[in-house]
């Protein structure tokens, strides 16, 4: 079932009944692959298909004039990248494949037509846009008043979080495929600093990163270090039927 | 294109790069050593310290190049009494 990530998405917090499940499948076309640094969904160009990660990881990335680069989202599998891309139609950012990755193309005229004959559907997807948007001022939150140690276990709090929602975490363990410099993109640190503070996060016991794999050694504490509150992932049963 | 590590040696002693980035050449190496010292300085300073003989060893596989220091990454202004007007 090639969805199921993202309906593990889904019903962690909506009742999602099967006839729904096989409603959003059946408006799902076909897939694409990407290599390493490939560009999923580029800038500026006209979109006529949201993108669902099935695997691998992608990043929310601009590109600046300098030759750098900022990533300001890790998208995992499960995510749909560019949701957004259906009202928006072109993404003011590109997304780019951080790992080999493979995409399920969600073409635009099936979200009208799948939404117009279920709203429900569509406040549900929705909800998925806001999640995104929620995750993007914890971010600036971290860039704008976190230190360095702070950025960097918050992002692997975070991680560990949405790695759970869609079971890819293997108790305090998950699989991260990036590099120092790109973690230094997304955290607005140079990549020796980053490395110097994966070093001071091992040396206190609270994670370890190696062979692109995230190893929290004690959650509590690297919560408490990073200043962690999951309450912006809203994470469990809405309250309200959507 | 070379690939280039950056060691950086500070008070809480060594942290080995073991990624490193491709670079052209040694002044680009050298120039990518000064952004990364001087971002761990500025990052060192908002938490209330200053290390003055922090610094950053580059290498290639074939050994040391270059270090880098914090003269080499900052420009030092004259202290009180060392000619400030």
């Amino acid at each position: 079932m090639i969805i199921e990530l993202l309906l593990k998405k889904i019903r962690e917090r909506y009742d999602f009944s099967e006839e729904e499940a096989g409603l959003l499948r059946g408006c799902m076309s076909d897939t694409a692959t990407f290599g390493r640094n490939d560009i999923v969904v580029p800038e500026d160009e006209p979109v006529h298909f949201s993108s669902l990660l099935l695997d691998g990881f992608a990043a929310r990335t601009k590109y600046l004039e300098n030759g750098s680069r900022q990533i300001m989202e890790i998208c995992i599998p499960g995510d749909f990248v560019d949701l957004h891309s259906y009202p928006l139609e072109r993404l003011d950012h590109s997304i780019t494949a951080l790992s080999p990755c493979r995409i399920m193309k969600l073409p635009h005229r099936n979200i009208t037509e799948l939404i117009d004959a279920h709203p429900r559907i569509g406040r549900i997807l929705w909800f998925a846009t806001m999640i995104d948007g929620a995750i993007h001022r914890e971010w600036l939150v971290s860039l704008g008043s976190r230190s360095a140690l702070q950025r960097l276990a918050h992002l692997f709090c975070e991680l560990l979080c949405r790695m759970r929602v869609v079971g890819l975490a293997d108790g305090l363990e998950y699989p991260l495929p990036i590099n120092q410099a790109e973690l230094g993109e997304a955290r607005g640190l140079t990549s020796v600093h980053v490395n110097r503070m994966l070093r001071q996060l091992r040396e206190q016991g609270l994670v370890e990163v190696r062979q692109k794999t995230v190893r929290i050694l004690d959650l509590d504490r690297l919560e408490q270090v990073a200043d962690f509150d999951p309450s912006y992932l809203y994470l469990g049963r809405r309250s309200t039927d959507a | 294109m070379r690939r280039y590590f950056f060691d950086l040696i500070n008070g809480t002693g060594l942290t080995c790069d073991e990624e490193g980035a491709e670079l052209a050449d040694e002044a680009a190496a050298r120039d990518y050593a000064v952004r990364q010292l001087r971002s761990v300085v500025a990052h060192e300073v908002l938490n209330g310290e200053l290390d003055r003989n922090i610094q950053i060893v580059v290498r290639t596989s074939q050994g040391r190049t270059m270090e880098v220091g914090l003269r080499d990454a900052v420009r030092m202004l004259p202290e009180d009494g060392e000619g400030r007007r």
